[in-house]
């Protein structure tokens, strides 16, 4: 059983940290970073954006390794059926137990336009798909010598627009399968607030414990200019101002991340998806002021 | 070519839409007979050449079987609430540039499921909903343009999500497709 899942089981406060993988193979400094990370589980990330990294699978394990809990993230982008369920046995294998099911990025979004999207599945039947392993059984019906235990969780786009489409996604993951759901990275509460209660009008059930909102530490300025390039990417002009102003960003980044973790506590969420951009002490400080 | 699989799906409409000349390559008359006993039978050349030659030739239709391949049908569907592909295209000759991408010929063509769109228009080929990248019912893909789903998921939602064969948006696609 994955800590994660026991977690969230007994409505503990969960808090998971985004590690991207570094830019080439050498893991030295990403192992002793994600060593240090004080968090329940770690999410890796599968080549975010359809930009190059090295794999969520080989870095997930790397994580194992350092005895963290990783959150293996999983796209449908770059691989077929076969090829997603080899990457999950494998997992399961190295003891990763946390999926996390994603369609993922199209590559014409990313540093290499000119690859060749796979897409055959996307996140809902990838879920029904770990289902599937779950029971001790592959795609074709053929059975594994043993269960997966995977934990499945499945990703929420609180700025999708308009909004109705993804509330009905997000009961269709959880009869495929999702037990968590982790979002991008919020500025507010308004957004999750907005999805929690079109899908407890609709659906009549509880799924704010189950949502893990992202929350980012934009701990530099020169970070700050990449992300406003990124599409889709909108940071409010408040939070723009108040990072471009100070004179020290680190302590004034993990204060807006309190301040937007305090916004959505009352919410009655799952826990927080901590988005530190590489700075492990902007973690650190966050996650003692959030255990208090 | 067109598969000749023959839907008995055709019983419960009440027009059938022929796209001449395509299918009448490849049906027997006797199987076209079988499909159109019974049902008014419309016939319109090239219904891939879009939606402004057909002008109001299909006004007052409810529910329209079409014989044609994927773009065909498609074509149909926006101007018909209720379509039902009655043919399975392996190979589509599509004649209007801007509508090739609508049908690739996959052979299992369930357009009534999704509204008479086909889904993998979505680049993402997203087959159980919009995915999280669109904005403002735009496709996250540059150069795309309208995203389908919204496309689908407004039309099941004006019909009450029980449009006679209109799936339900909450029901799962199975996870893969015969293609």
């Amino acid at each position: 059983m994955s800590m994660l899942s026991e977690l969230l089981k007994q409505k503990r406060f969960v808090l998971t940290a985004e590690a991207a993988p570094p830019r080439g193979p050498d893991f030295k400094l990403f192992k002793h970073e994600v060593a240090h990370m004080p968090v329940d589980a770690v999410n890796v990330v599968d080549i975010p954006g359809a930009l190059l990294l090295p794999s969520s699978l080989g870095t997930s394990i790397a994580v194992k390794l350092e005895s963290k809990e990783p959150i293996f993230q999983l796209t449908c982008r770059d691989r077929n059926v076969l090829s997603l369920q080899a990457d999950l046995i494998s997992a399961a294998s190295f003891g990763i137990e946390n999926v996390l099911s994603l369609t993922g990025d199209h590559p014409a979004v990313g540093d290499h336009p000119f690859a060749k999207p796979v897409f055959e599945v996307d996140s809902i039947c990838l879920l029904q798909i770990v289902s599937q392993l779950n029971k001790g059984f592959a795609l074709n019906g053929s059975k594994l010598n043993t269960r997966t235990k995977f934990f499945a969780g499945a990703g929420v786009s609180p700025f999708a627009s308009p909004l109705e489409p993804e509330v009905f996604k997000i009961k269709k993951k959880m009869a495929a399968g999702a037990q968590f759901f982790q979002t991008q990275v919020v500025f507010g509460a308004k957004e999750i607030e907005q999805i929690i209660s079109l899908y407890e009008k609709k659906f009549k059930e509880d799924v704010a414990s189950k949502i893990i909102p992202g929350v980012i530490m934009i701990h530099d300025r020169q970070l700050l200019d990449v992300l406003r390039k990124l599409p889709g990417f909108v940071i409010p002009d408040k939070i723009v101002k108040r990072i471009n102003s100070t004179k020290k960003p680190r302590e004034e980044a993990v204060q807006i991340a309190l301040e937007i973790a305090d916004e959505l506590k009352p919410l009655e969420i799952g826990g927080l998806h901590l988005v530190h951009c590489g700075n492990v002490e902007c973690l650190k400080n966050a996650v003692k002021a959030l255990r208090g | 070519m067109i598969d000749l699989k023959l839907r008995d799906k055709a019983r419960s409409v009440d027009t059938v839409v022929v796209c001449a000349p395509c299918p009448q390559w490849f049906f027997s008359k006797k199987e076209l007979d079988a499909v159109c006993k019974g049902k008014k039978v419309l016939t319109i050349p090239y219904l891939c050449s879009g939606v402004k030659p057909i002008g109001d030739k299909l006004k007052g239709v409810k529910s329209a079987g079409v014989l044609a391949c994927g773009a065909g049908a498609q074509v149909v569907a926006e101007l018909v609430n209720d379509v039902v592909p009655l043919c399975d295209s392996r190979e589509t000759f599509v004649r209007n540039p801007d509508l090739r991408h609508y049908c690739f010929g996959c052979g299992d063509c369930s357009i009534e499921e999704t509204m008479g769109v086909c889904v993998f228009r979505c680049p993402k080929n997203m087959r159980n909903g919009p995915c999280g990248g669109v904005r403002d019912g735009k496709c996250e893909v540059p150069g795309v343009g309208a995203c389908v789903w919204i496309d689908i998921f407004k039309k099941m939602s004006e019909n009450g999500f029980v449009l006679n064969r209109a799936a339900q948006f909450e029901r799962k696609n199975v996870p893969v497709a015969k293609r």
